[in-house]
């Protein structure tokens, strides 16, 4: 089911000298089953609303619901509902604090109550998703390297099994190719257990590459929410709100300007490649 | 967020008071110390309560604001104010009910010892925490105690280890409640269940706090070295503290007040009403 | 051209608390010229921190083993020195690292900037000037007295790069100094890094692993496993996509495009870094006319 936002309105600080509204009557609707990207200045509400989400904030006012309840209807379900909801916080890797990485990667299923045997099942699992061997399951978090301690955070995550996960700058300070293999995971994840994914990034490059569909912010809440082809329309807009688009399109918009028509909006190479070489071909029966 | 919270109690503004020197404001706040345990008869606490209320009226700090610095005291203000008007059984007595005996002297404790904490409270809070930003009482510190450093003690090191503790002290709240919200994530419950299952729990929020830290110091370290600091010695200063006239003055007119407390200590408030009434 | 750091035959192995070695860097031979712009990249463990760290001398023989030589501004640093010419050629290099929270000493930005000069024993004049003058540099005057911990992390990074370029020195390495900022902060500091080079006096060493960070540089140079793979212009560099991506590294995405084409028998002039010149190309390509 998806996540329901009904007129959520948040407040940092309230009644403080800091009071600070960081979103404002926000109605929205995370589609289910798909990976969601979530993108927006710094300061627009990203890590607002992925808190939202679980539980961690409270609305000011409004509601929130995951699979159809109110999830602050009921204060014991409270911990249920981090179940629930996975929230992968950026730079995750400092959070890992237990002696071996395969028990710190436990410490959500422990958590959970689940006996011994599912507890290991779920480690053994989340580990090979995030492609972790045995032997570094036993080292100690501060011994491994930086991009697998990324990768052992997330599996702490996803051994929970959460029916929602959401990811926030996964892939954020790591090389391009720790990238692409985070990523490339996440979404291989999210197609084999059919769950519901969100991904904050300021990469629009990853974004068009990895998402289903997004969420654009700005100040005001959400600027728009579609398909890729429907948010990479307008370059310029946009950039009105600060975002840029992937590179690859900022080059169709460039040609376009000298002349060269495409027939739609391009947001990835492969598609940009794709179109170029019909076109090419095209010519070429002429 | 965790972050906007101001360190201290610190208001920035501009009025007279904050713009005493910060090494004045020091001396200040110990010569109205002095002077509060000093008065003992009722027109010296006269002075000391004007003055105080002067002080207050000149820093624009607001009466709420200062009610609130009042608050963690309330409670025992009341207790020693109501023990001092039951429990002292000299002067006349003016009431009497069932078991219960009030005299006059009673009264004037109770006056005298509400007066002197509301004092020091005012004069402490408006003369340093309010109006002094926490960087300018370690530098005005540092600038008074730096006679000691002749005779070596590191009086430098110490004002620079509390100026980066005040520098990190956001950084690190901001991220402990980066880590208790992601273990809060995974299920940890920091409210709830045993006192070892709580301890454990913290130990998931201290753990990547002491690494954190540690990381901060390590890459701080470094990035000092590059930036040439090797130790007080040959240091100079952005902002060199300048006295003004005016901070002497205010220096001067805080002794007065010591001053005038002590004058009016063997002076009751009956030999004043004697000469006017004369 | 005279050679701000030259070196030759390097050699270097982390020592642990065992006397165990772990090499990252082998056979290196590079010199950097006075006031050229150079980018630095390779993947995590590629040993280009580690390499920026033995220049500047956070990494000396306590942590692990050198051999060969690095002379930086005519000393060798690799050699026996005293201390006072070691704190001599560390203030003239100076280094942006990752972290901007990491860098910022001071609770106000004007005291933090201040503080190179301050360790330095200028002249409090000198001092104030330095400081109006490197913030104008990094585009942050008008806030002197802000908190560094209210800034944003781009805002945060700048005063950092303020605080090093008030040491005035010869040379700045950055290292990764854009990982942890969004998109505006990398712009700016971007920018920052362009009009200083601009200014032509300062040489600058940039290490990143995003690609379009290395396209402004005069001179790419591609480090993989502790050794130089590649050296050259970014044109030449970026049109080894194939070496580039065998060393885990990407090349922008227009250039990857036009990669593409060329492979596919459909494109055979340079390949393009920037969307200016890829647009142009574009249009050529499909021969229409304005």
């Amino acid at each position: 089911m998806p996540i329901i936002f009904d007129n959520v309105t948040y407040v940092y600080g309230e009644n403080t000298p800091f009071e600070h509204k960081a979103l404002d009557g926000l109605d929205l609707t995370i589609e289910e089953n798909m990976i969601t990207g979530l993108i927006g200045q710094t300061g627009s509400g990203k890590s607002t609303i992925a808190q939202l989400c679980n539980g961690l904030y409270k609305p000011t006012s409004g509601k929130v619901f995951v699979d159809g309840e109110d999830i602050n209807a009921d204060k014991k379900k409270k911990k249920e509902n981090f179940f629930r909801v996975g929230l992968v916080f950026q730079y995750p890797e400092y959070q890992l604090f237990e002696d071996t990485v395969g028990h710190d990667i436990a410490y959500g299923p422990k958590n959970m109550g689940l006996d011994d045997g599912e507890i290991a099942r779920r480690v053994a699992d989340a580990a090979k998703f995030v492609g972790l061997d045995e032997a570094s399951l036993e080292k100690s978090p501060f011994d491994i390297s930086g991009g697998q301690r990324r990768r052992a955070a997330i599996a702490g995550i996803v051994a929970m099994e959460p029916k929602y996960l959401i990811l926030d700058e996964p892939a954020a300070g790591l090389d391009p190719q720790g990238r692409d293999d985070i990523l490339t995971k996440i979404k291989k994840y999210q197609r084999e257990k059919g769950i519901s994914v969100v991904i904050i990034s300021h990469s629009m490059e990853d974004m068009a590459k990895y998402c289903d569909k997004i969420i654009v912010l700005d100040r005001h809440g959400v600027y728009k929410y579609g398909t890729k082809a429907e948010i990479f329309a307008d370059p310029h807009a946009l950039k009105d709100i600060g975002l840029s688009v992937p590179q690859i399109t900022k080059l169709m918009y460039r040609a376009q300007m000298l002349g060269v028509n495409f027939e739609r909006p391009l947001y990835t190479v492969g598609a940009a490649f794709e179109d170029i070489m019909k076109m090419l071909d095209g010519e070429g029966k002429k | 967020m965790i972050r906007d919270i101001t360190l201290g109690q610190y208001f920035p503004g501009n009025s007279p008071i904050h713009r005493i020197d910060p090494r004045m404001k020091l001396l200040m706040t110990v010569i109205f110390i002095v002077a509060t345990f000093v008065a003992s008869s009722g027109l010296s606490f006269a002075v000391l309560f004007i003055s105080a209320a002067v002080l207050f009226a000149l820093s624009r700090i607001s009466f709420k604001t200062l009610l609130k610095a009042m608050k963690p005291i309330v409670f025992i203000l009341i207790f020693t104010t109501f023990f001092q008007i039951f429990f002292t059984k000299t002067g006349d007595l003016i009431f009497e009910w069932w078991i219960i005996k009030i005299y006059t002297n009673g009264i004037i404790y109770a006056i005298k010892m509400f007066i002197r904490v509301i004092v020091l409270i005012t004069t402490t809070s408006v003369l340093m925490s309010y109006t002094t930003s926490p960087i300018a009482l370690t530098d005005g510190l540092e600038e008074l105690l730096k006679p000691l450093a002749k005779i070596g003690v590191p009086i430098h090191d110490f004002a620079l280890v509390m100026s980066i503790a005040l520098r990190f002290i956001p950084t690190l709240l901001e991220e402990t409640e980066k880590i208790m919200a992601a273990q809060k994530a995974r299920g940890t419950d920091f409210s709830t269940g045993s006192l070892l299952k709580r301890a454990r729990s913290l130990l998931a929020v201290f753990v990547p706090l002491l690494a954190s830290a540690i990381r901060h110091a390590i890459e701080l370290a470094d990035a000092m070295i590059c930036r040439g600091y090797r130790g007080g010695s040959g240091r100079t200063k952005l902002n060199r503290m300048k006295m003004k006239f005016s901070d002497v003055v205010w220096l001067v007119a805080s002794a007065a007040v010591l001053a005038l407390c002590i004058i009016c200590n063997p002076l009751t408030l009956d030999v004043i009403k004697g000469v006017f009434i004369k | 051209m005279e050679n701000i750091i030259e070196i030759k035959d390097l050699n270097f192995s982390y020592r642990d608390s065992e006397g165990n070695l772990y090499p990252a860097l082998h056979d290196i031979n590079l010199s950097f010229g006075r006031g050229t712009y150079t980018a630095i990249l390779g993947h995590n463990g590629s040993g280009k921190s580690t390499l920026a760290k033995l220049i500047n001398m956070v990494l000396t023989r306590d942590d692990g083993q050198i051999d060969g030589t690095i002379r930086v501004l005519g000393k060798e640093i690799t050699g026996e020195m005293t201390d006072d010419d070691a704190y001599d050629i560390q203030c003239r290099i100076g280094m942006v690292h990752q972290n901007p929270d990491n860098q910022i000493v001071a609770t106000t930005v004007e005291e933090d900037v201040a503080f190179g000069p301050e360790n330095l024993g200028k002249d409090p004049a000198e001092i104030r000037r330095i400081v109006t003058e490197t913030l104008a540099a990094v585009g942050m005057e008008g806030h002197e007295k802000s908190a560094p911990h209210r800034l944003s992390g781009g805002q945060k990074q700048r005063i950092a790069v303020a605080g090093v370029l008030a040491m005035q020195p010869e040379c700045i390495i950055f290292d990764e100094s854009t990982a942890m900022l969004d998109p505006q902060g990398r712009d700016a500091i971007m920018k920052t890094i362009d009009e200083l080079h601009k200014r032509g006096d300062v040489t600058i060493i940039t290490i990143t692993h995003y690609m379009n960070e290395a396209t402004d540089a005069d001179r790419v140079i591609v480090l993989d496993h502790g050794g130089v793979f590649m050296d050259g212009t970014p044109e030449e560099i970026f049109s080894q996509v194939e070496a580039l991506h065998s060393v885990s590294l990407d090349v922008p995405q227009v250039t990857e495009l036009f990669y593409e084409l060329k492979k596919a028998g459909r494109y055979d002039g340079e390949l393009p870094l920037h969307t200016d010149e890829g647009a142009q190309a574009l249009a050529n390509l499909l021969r229409i006319k304005r």
